[in-house]
């Protein structure tokens, strides 16, 4: 055979190209075996347990799955014991292998990981490591220190094989859930007898503002963590619930510790926001709770006649004149909606009359008409804008008035012209037919 | 050579529109007096590109989702400059092109324009007239507010009531067994593509067969002379002159009353108190009113749709069910449009 001059058709280089497609092919596919046997290396337990026929067995590893200590690191043994790296019912009779670890071994199981900087940092250097040391000083702590079987050790909030991150919403520690956690053991009225601790919170909280705002979504609404907080689980005492509401609620806080109210309420002993507000059950404040109505909170220790009365009545007159006026602009701006007008300022308006209602409810806490007036002088503008944006649109409505007078004239003009050709044409063509 | 004539040979040396004059030239129509009412069809016409226009405009900002629907069209009428403007425009069109689409019908039923051989044009335009109703209660609902939701939930009902097919029908239009967002993209989808697509080949050929026997005459002026002008230019003008005035007066209905927004729908929430369709179908509403909730048996809203189902065949094919030399329909016409009022009336009530 002529020999080609690149080399590539020759019959001898076929067959060496065919050799090395076929040699790399094998090689990928070897190096492609290792990586998957690698991989399946790694996990020998859950790879195992899934294919169990026994629901009890394979869950586990079901449920491991989407938690964060599926991690290779971290996995079955880490907890279990046993050789990780047997693929075989072997790995079971391996020095340390804990089918179920004791109850009273939880704490420290768990500690033993989440306790130590160092390991947890490999996984998640924000996560804090000082979950122990506050459970042991919590009441559920003393509790389990003492021997009682119903106090929670850490499986009991966040699960077994289902643990989630706490910002996973499947997570039981997740905002959205974590009240329902805590009560599956303190709304068990049985369960709870035993330490003489009501079972109201649970439903009080849920048609609270707080309750509420969780159920709508809104995460920064309280629940028991934030008050209670979550490993160091302890009911704040009298004088550090403004302090716990404080955190989030610092104005009102603030205003309220220069105000009146706060040297009487240290006298007489009061918590100072569950006094007015409640604790668990925080209704959502409205212009009614201030005054001696059925519904204020100042009837509590204020009296017709006495002392603080009239300032209690002034400041009511004034959170309701406001009330009105922001009410009548949110109602002027949804009848001109529904009339069709343009509203891009007027809701503008309408968001800062909100504003200015929220810093009146915080200005209350002074407990003093002159601070309060700044607000209510706050609200009173914001509403008035409101209006004054929709007489703006009114009068911009007006001016579809004077378009259409344009049009009139010009329509008019094209009209006349149209007639005068109509008139010019006459009927000189019409033509008569049966 | 004047000016116009230079332009006018110009324009015509590149579009050959003398054709097309020449052709609108060897139309004409009839003039007499009964002619005025041959002008509703056109004023039909002129009144449906003021829907068109109007509407293809609103198109650019209505969003066709439960959750925006009502926004985007409250946004339409707050923040577009001029959106309120043409959203009136639009409605008042429909209200008026569907006044004038009724009385169209009636004029062409009691002069009995159907007559051999216009039979075709009675019936596509009974077919058109029909697609002309779906388009304004599939528009109805798009807005999603409070009125547009009970009134897609009550027609769709009455349209579960129809025997055999009912169930279908009901499913079919609101996309499942309840008004849902799903609704509304399907009321959506009917409103701005598949009805309009109907209507133009409808259109269509309802003018092109109109075009092509001319306007009837009533009964009592055949055989006698009837007076006739070519349609371009004389009849042209005077339809421009009309469709201008037409333009006016929907301009000034929609700047004076303005099309308001009424609250979103609640599917949750009860109806409102003293709810009612639109004018148009208060006579459907005024008929099973009318009814005793139960007739020999069977339901008085079976009843009622079945009555109309009839009244519609009837309707459609009218030109084949009137025996020749009758005038029962002369008759019928009129009667018809006396029931269409007093029901209305009862309706509103």
């Amino acid at each position: 055979m002529e020999a080609d001059r690149t080399g590539l058709q020759a019959p001898g280089f076929r067959l060496r190209g065919r050799c090395a497609s076929y040699g790399l092919s094998l090689a990928f596919g070897l190096v492609l075996l290792l990586v998957t046997q690698a991989a399946q290396a790694t996990d020998r337990c859950a790879g195992c347990h899934i294919r169990l026929p026994d629901d009890r067995l394979q869950k586990p590893a079901m449920l491991l799955r989407e938690s964060p200590h599926r991690d290779d690191a971290i996995g079955c043994s880490a907890c279990h014991g046993g050789d990780r790296n047997d693929p075989t019912i072997r790995a079971h009779s391996a020095a340390g292998f804990n089918r179920r670890p004791a109850r009273a071994d939880i704490p420290r199981l768990c500690g033993s990981c989440h306790a130590d900087p160092r390991f947890i940092r490999r996984f998640n250097p924000a996560l804090q490591v000082d979950q122990l040391v506050a459970y042991e000083a919590s009441v559920h702590g003393e509790r389990f220190r003492s021997g009682d079987t119903q106090a929670p050790v850490c499986t009991s909030c966040h699960g077994v094989h289902d643990i989630m991150g706490r910002a996973d919403p499947r997570s039981r520690v997740h905002p959205s859930q974590v009240a329902d956690t805590c009560k599956s053991c303190h709304a068990d009225p049985k369960m709870m007898s035993v330490y003489k601790l009501p079972t109201h919170q649970h439903a009080s909280w849920k048609d609270s503002v707080h309750g509420q705002g969780i159920a709508r979504g809104n995460l920064g609404a309280a629940t028991c963590v934030d008050c209670h907080t979550a490993h160091a689980a302890t009911p704040p005492a009298v004088t550090s619930v403004a302090r716990v509401c404080g955190r989030c609620h610092a104005d009102q806080r603030e205003r309220f510790r220069t105000s009146p109210h706060a040297r009487a309420f240290e006298r007489l002993g009061f918590p100072e926001c569950e006094q007015c507000h409640g604790n668990h059950g925080v209704a959502r404040t409205s212009p009614s709770m201030i005054g001696l109505g059925p519904d204020g909170v100042c009837g509590k220790c204020h009296e017709e006649g006495q002392k603080g009365t009239d300032g209690v009545k002034t400041l009511a007159a004034m959170i309701q004149d406001s009330h009105k006026k922001a009410a009548a602009a949110r109602a002027a701006v949804q009848q001109a909606e529904l009339a069709g007008l343009p509203l891009a300022d007027a809701r503008a308006g309408l968001e800062q009359v909100h504003t200015a209602e929220l810093r009146l409810g915080n200005a209350l806490h002074d407990f003093d008409p002159k601070k309060l007036k700044v607000a209510t002088d706050e609200v009173a503008s914001a509403a008035e804008r409101v209006h004054a944006s929709l007489a703006q649109a009114n009068s911009g409505r007006r001016s579809y008035g004077r378009f259409v007078v344009v049009v009139a004239g010009l329509v008019l003009l094209h009209l006349a012209f149209l007639l005068l050709r109509i008139r010019r044409l006459g009927t000189s063509e019409a033509e008569t037919s049966t | 050579m004047s000016i116009e004539e230079r332009a006018r040979e110009w324009v015509n040396e590149r579009t050959k529109l003398d054709g097309v004059r020449s052709v609108l030239a060897g139309v004409r129509l009839p003039v007499h007096r009964w002619s005025v009412f041959s002008v509703l069809g056109r004023l039909t016409l002129i009144l449906l590109t003021f829907l068109v226009s109007s509407g293809v405009l609103l198109l650019l900002y209505y969003r066709p989702d439960v959750a925006e629907a009502h926004r985007s069209v409250a946004a339409i009428n707050g923040d577009v400059p001029f959106g309120s403007l043409v959203r009136s425009i639009h409605v008042w069109s429909s209200d008026l092109f569907v006044g004038c689409l009724i009385a169209h019908v009636f004029a062409a039923l009691i002069q009995r324009s159907y007559r051999r051989p216009r039979e075709l044009i009675w019936i596509s335009g009974a077919l058109l007239f029909i697609v002309c109703i779906g388009l304004a209660l599939t528009g109805h609902l798009l807005p999603w507010t409070e009125s547009a939701y009970l009134s897609a939930r009550v027609s769709s009902e009455l349209a579960g009531r129809v025997p055999v097919a009912g169930h279908f029908l009901r499913v079919f239009l609101r996309g499942g067994e309840e008004i849902t967002g799903t609704s509304l993209s399907r009321f959506f989808g009917f409103h701005v593509a598949i009805l309009p697509a109907a209507l133009t080949a409808l259109v269509a050929v309802h003018i092109g067969l109109v075009a092509r026997h001319g306007l009837s005459v009533p009964k009592s002026l055949e055989g006698l002379s009837v007076k006739s002008l070519p349609y371009y230019p004389h009849l042209l003008l005077r339809d421009h002159a009309r469709a201008t005035v037409a333009g006016f007066v929907v301009l000034c209905l929609a700047a004076a009353m303005p099309t308001g927004l009424t609250p979103k729908a609640d599917p949750f929430a009860a109806a409102p108190a003293g709810a009612h369709p639109e004018w148009y179908f208060l006579w459907i509403f005024g008929l099973i009113r009318s009814l005793p909730p139960r007739l020999l048996g069977v339901d008085g809203d079976q009843v009622a749709v079945t009555l109309l189902l009839a009244l519609l065949l009837s309707f459609i094919l009218l030109p084949l069910l009137e025996r020749k030399g009758s005038r029962v329909m002369f008759w019928i016409g009129w009667a018809g449009l006396i029931a269409f009022v007093g029901a209305t009336i009862h309706g509103s009530r």
